[in-house]
């Protein structure tokens, strides 16, 4: 349990008749970068408010590097999904003093502070009230003050909503960052392209429950691998190859022939499938056997209510 | 404790730190000070004029030494050097020394009121040695007139003065018309009987002085009164600040870094500490302007506000308006920043606010009742609410209480002050974390609600 960061067993939480969370378990190891998925109201935030200590779970047990999260308030970053800042503050200021909650020497917070403002370019506005910024700006105000007091675990919920893609680009170098100077971060998010570049593992969530636990290859070996063929094909012939679950006219080409797009069986290789189209000599021209991204894991595991 | 210590600043220095801040603080003492200090430099720097008064009798019934020893009586009662409030009291009601002089020349006793009238206007005078105010009486059959001629600036002064001793010398004469002796009669009007206003003392039973019982009535009314303004003015600092954290998006940021306890007792802190610099402040300022003041009011009157403040000031009166300011602070900050974590504006706030500021005014209204019954047994029964024992209190501890009482509204307030206490807490959290509204379903939830397992 010693390199456990974060584990849930059987957490539930519920609100009146409504079930938010059911039986969530799973643990993510410490120095790792997970990605805590699923669509809109699936219970994550639910889930990593239990996880601050901020509710109280209805069931279950929550351990934060190896206590309670109260105990273990100190050495945790977070930053929420609704970001929130006093306004009249300047950014030095309210850095410092949030990281003063968190223990922080404030002499060594300032020092810190401004190193990591400059560091995101925001030098020039370090001593300007956070009312006078821009959100872009704001935001990465925000997550420094999670981040100043060099916490063992990070858990941003939905960090990347909001940002343009140059600072959604910035953020993921952030969270490399912190996995390489040892720190665990779970982040929240509905955009699989982030988890899909940044995470070792994943956790997908959908009406509160639990759908999946894994690395990515995992995740995507439980959606379908796609083949396309281009070729003077016909939709039967295509049929009749093994593995294939259907098939999709993707348009004529500039030759009079049409792409086709295979759909496979989840799990099946596309492989067996290529070898019969060329032993049934199959008008085949061009191929590409493609691995499903995580996007389309997301959509087969959630059952297609993803909105992402 | 560190992080209550950090929100108790942030909250401070977020308070101190804006114009409004300042303003407040300096322009509420200046306009109060100005009310008190001005009636009084204006009173004294103000030149005095002198009121020279010359008696003309033309009654025949030798009215002329009585009337200037009426005069010379005022005369004296201002000028006394052993009846200071006296002297003040007439230097601020009138702002004139009197004088007798002599009648001028071209009046004489002997003439009638048509030949005086006719003269006397040309005669008044505001110079020296010249009469300002001519008391002329007269006779018309069985009734004593008196015609008091004055420069404008004087109208109506003396008659303030003498009118009830003229009023005597009037009784004396239908007296003496009617036989009584003339010495009797005098020595009738002259008479006057000790009157002192006492009302009974409830716990002790003994009697006490009406002026100094009121006395002590209108400081536990003050008492109330600031108890009020202080509580009710704090926790609307507590229900703005976190409006305004809950607006911002700050509150769910702090309840990650540190506990509700931490939070909630760094901010009541913080208030608490803006209300001592507030009062620190002010309490410097009427130190000053009380040692100015001091110095303006005659020793008479400093004994009778003492007399008034009585055992207000003993260390157990002082220690219970501690206790009582600090759990009414309390209930109130805590179920005033439990409502601020249910709005996320103003407005919403002014929606909850509603019903509350209407139980809030019912003490109030008491209070002002209070003046005037003091006892009243309709204050006795809501002092021991104990949402209104904080503030009803003070003002029944300006009389003397029995143990039990004081014992029973402090049980009262520990009980119910702590449960708002806890509910408060609760409902906070809840309120930073969810957009819900504040019902009273909710806040029944909150309360029945069973810690998780």
């Amino acid at each position: 349990m010693a390199d456990v960061a974060l584990s849930l067993e059987g957490v539930c939480k519920q609100y009146g008749d409504f079930e938010a969370v059911r039986d969530l378990s799973f643990a993510v190891k410490r120095g790792t970068i997970c990605g805590f998925l699923g669509p809109n109201g699936a219970g994550k935030t639910s889930s990593v408010r239990m996880m601050l200590g901020l509710s109280e779970p209805t069931a279950g047990q929550i351990t934060v590097l190896g206590g309670t999260a109260a105990k273990a308030l100190d050495r945790i970053g977070f930053m929420p999904e609704e970001r929130g800042l006093y306004r009249k503050m300047t950014p030095v200021d309210v850095i410092v003093f949030l990281a003063g909650l968190k223990g922080v020497k404030a002499s060594v917070a300032r020092k810190r502070g401004k190193e990591m403002l400059e560091a995101q370019g925001l030098g020039p506005f370090m001593n300007k009230q956070i009312r006078s910024l821009s959100k872009g700006m704001s935001q990465k105000v925000q997550l420094i003050s999670c981040l100043v007091h060099e916490p063992e675990l990070v858990i941003l919920d939905e960090p990347f909503s909001g940002l343009d893609p140059v600072n959604q680009q910035g953020l993921e170098t952030v969270i490399r960052d912190l996995a390489k100077r040892g720190a665990t971060v779970l982040f929240s998010t509905h955009v699989m392209q982030h988890a899909e570049r940044l995470c070792e593992k994943v956790v997908l969530l959908t009406k509160g429950q639990k759908v999946f636990e894994g690395s990515l290859k995992e995740a995507r070996a439980a959606a379908p691998r796609h083949l396309d063929l281009e070729g003077a094909l016909g939709a039967a012939d295509l049929m009749a190859l093994p593995g294939v679950a259907s098939v999709s006219d993707m348009g004529a080409t500039e030759d009079g022939a049409h792409l086709w797009q295979c759909r496979l069986h989840a799990g099946q290789s596309a492989h067996e499938a290529l070898k019969a189209a060329f032993l049934r000599g199959l008008d085949v021209r061009r191929f590409e056997a493609k691995e499903p991204s995580l996007h389309e894991a997301f959509i087969v595991l959630t059952g297609g209510e993803a909105d992402a | 404790m560190r992080n209550t210590f950090l929100i108790a600043q942030r909250e401070y220095l977020a308070f101190v730190r804006t114009v409004g801040f300042w303003l407040s603080l300096f322009t509420v003492p200046l306009l109060i000070g100005a009310v008190i200090l001005v009636p009084l430099l204006l009173a004294q720097t103000s030149p005095v004029k002198t009121m020279s008064v010359a008696v003309l009798d033309l009654s025949g019934e030798g009215l002329e030494p009585e009337l200037r020893a009426m005069v010379q009586a005022k005369a004296d009662a201002a000028s006394a050097p052993d009846d200071a409030l006296a002297r003040m009291a007439a230097r601020m009601a009138h702002q004139k020394e009197v004088r007798l002089v002599a009648l001028p020349a071209g009046l004489t006793p002997v003439m009638s009121r048509a030949e005086a009238a006719a003269k006397i206007p040309g005669l008044l005078s505001e110079d020296s040695g010249k009469p300002s105010t001519i008391l002329l009486a007269y006779d018309e059959g069985e009734k004593l007139h008196f015609d008091i001629w004055s420069v404008p600036s004087q109208a109506g002064n003396l008659k303030d003065m003498i009118e009830w001793d003229l009023h005597g010398l009037q009784y004396e004469k239908v007296a003496r018309l009617n036989g009584v002796d003339a010495k009797l009669a005098h020595d009738m009007r002259k008479a006057r009987a000790d009157i002192v206003s006492l009302t009974p003392k409830p716990a002790a039973g003994a009697a006490q002085n009406t002026q100094v019982n009121n006395g002590t009535g209108f400081i536990g009314f003050m008492l109330g009164f600031a108890t009020w303004m202080t509580i009710f003015s704090s926790s609307m600092i507590l229900l703005g600040g976190v409006i305004e954290e809950k607006s911002s998006k700050v509150l769910e940021v702090l309840l990650a870094s540190t506990s509700t306890e931490s939070l909630l007792i760094g901010k009541v802190l913080g208030v608490a500490m803006v209300l001592l610099t507030v009062g620190g402040i002010w309490g410097c300022a009427s130190l000053l302007l009380g040692t100015y003041g001091l110095s303006s009011i005659p020793p008479q009157a400093i004994s009778a506000i003492k007399a008034a403040a009585g055992g207000l000031l003993s260390p157990l009166h002082l220690g219970l308006l501690a206790v009582y300011f600090v759990f009414g602070y309390l209930m109130y900050g805590v179920s005033f920043a439990a409502i601020g974590a249910f709005c996320e504006t103003q407005k919403d706030a002014q929606a909850v606010m509603g019903p509350v500021m209407m139980v809030l005014m019912i003490p109030m209204l008491c209070m002002q009742a209070a003046l005037q019954v003091p006892d009243s047994p309709i204050i006795r029964w809501l002092s021991y609410v104990p949402i209104f024992t904080p503030f009803l209190m003070p003002l029944r501890l300006s009389q003397p209480l029995p143990l039990w009482e004081i014992a029973v509204t402090l049980g009262g307030m520990v009980i119910v002050g702590g449960f708002m206490i806890v509910v408060g807490r609760k409902a906070f959290k809840q309120g930073a974390l969810t957009g819900g509204k504040l019902t009273w379903g909710t806040l029944f939830r909150i309360a029945t609600q069973k810690p998780a397992a």
